[in-house]
């Protein structure tokens, strides 16, 4: 991967758009950040730092002289939190039998009730926090004339 | 399809239902209750009920601002709804073939009020346009009529 596509990779998971990572990396507009992606054209390396700094990563990863892995790290990270990140980092160093060795521990530690999460709780959403979703509607009158407080008047029934 | 078949099946849904003096409505829906009101004849309560519960199974939200368009969508889809539940083409070619004559008969036959047989014919006008063949039976919108077909 060159370095257009590897900024392009990493801004589409960061869910960024080309104009918002032009802001970010000082660029006028989202044209040049796109003739960048395209073939990596228009990069001077001053830049380069701006770009890494917008994507929260470092130039080297942008270069591709950097592992995905790191990266990949940071993602696990984001989403099951620093143990399991650093549970992923010293699994990595192990070698084939260690690996096999690991995932058994850690598959028989999830029968052992003591080391599990109690079944999480199931919470569902009050009725009123969803009322939105009523249907509301009216089948007015349409042989008289209807008022505001003949609307309030019929509404009170609601409430008995 | 009378007023006391409808109440059965929206009680078995959970829907409450409740009759009051309403001044400004004939019918009203929120959320899981519906309020008709009293002093209406039995078919006209059906009527309104059927819409009222149109409402229930399809509409989403508040629906009383009739001057948006979305919201007058989802009032015509529980219309139709309604007009589905209470008259159907079979039952109108069961309504011929039982001897009704004209439009006033047809709804006293399927106990509704002839407003609402006219309202659901124009919808099946909207929708067929001119007409169409059902089995045996030839169904004219515009003007409404029925004719068998000869044999």
């Amino acid at each position: 991967m060159d370095i257009g596509q590897i900024i392009k990779k990493r801004r589409e998971e960061l869910g960024m758009s080309q104009e918002e990572l032009a802001k970010k990396a000082g660029y006028k507009s989202r044209s040049s950040i796109n003739k960048i992606e395209v073939d990596g054209r228009g990069l001077p390396q001053s830049k380069i730092t701006a770009i890494a700094k917008a994507l929260r990563t470092t130039p080297a990863f942008l270069m591709g002289w950097e592992e995905t892995e790191v990266f990949a790290l940071d993602h696990v990270n984001s989403c099951f939190g620093e143990s399991a990140r650093e549970m992923l980092s010293n699994f990595q160093k192990l070698n084939e039998s260690g690996q096999k060795e690991a995932l058994k521990r850690v598959g028989e530690m999830v029968h052992i009730p003591q080391y599990v999460k109690a079944d999480p709780v199931v919470r569902p959403l009050r009725p009123d926090s969803r009322s939105y979703l009523q249907p509301v509607a009216a089948h007015e009158r349409t042989d008289i004339e209807v008022t505001e407080e003949m609307r309030q008047h019929d509404d009170a029934f609601f409430d008995e | 399809m009378n007023y006391d078949i409808l109440l059965e099946e929206a009680d078995s849904d959970g829907i409450i239902i409740k009759e009051k003096p309403l001044i400004g409505n004939d019918g009203r829906i929120r959320g899981d209750q519906i309020l008709i009101r009293q002093n209406m004849s039995g078919c006209q309560k059906a009527c309104v009920l059927a819409e009222e519960l149109g409402h229930y199974y399809t509409t989403v939200g508040d629906i009383l601002d009739q001057s948006d368009v979305s919201n007058r969508k989802q009032e015509r889809t529980a219309r139709l709804w309604a007009y589905n539940k209470m008259i159907t083409l079979e039952k109108l070619v069961a309504a011929k073939e039982a001897g009704c004559r004209n439009s006033f008969e047809i709804a006293e036959h399927l106990e509704v009020t002839e407003e609402f047989l006219l309202e659901a014919l124009e919808c099946y006008r909207t929708k067929y346009e001119k007409g169409l063949q059902k089995d045996n039976y030839l169904i004219f919108f515009e003007p409404f009529n029925i004719y068998k077909m000869a044999e």
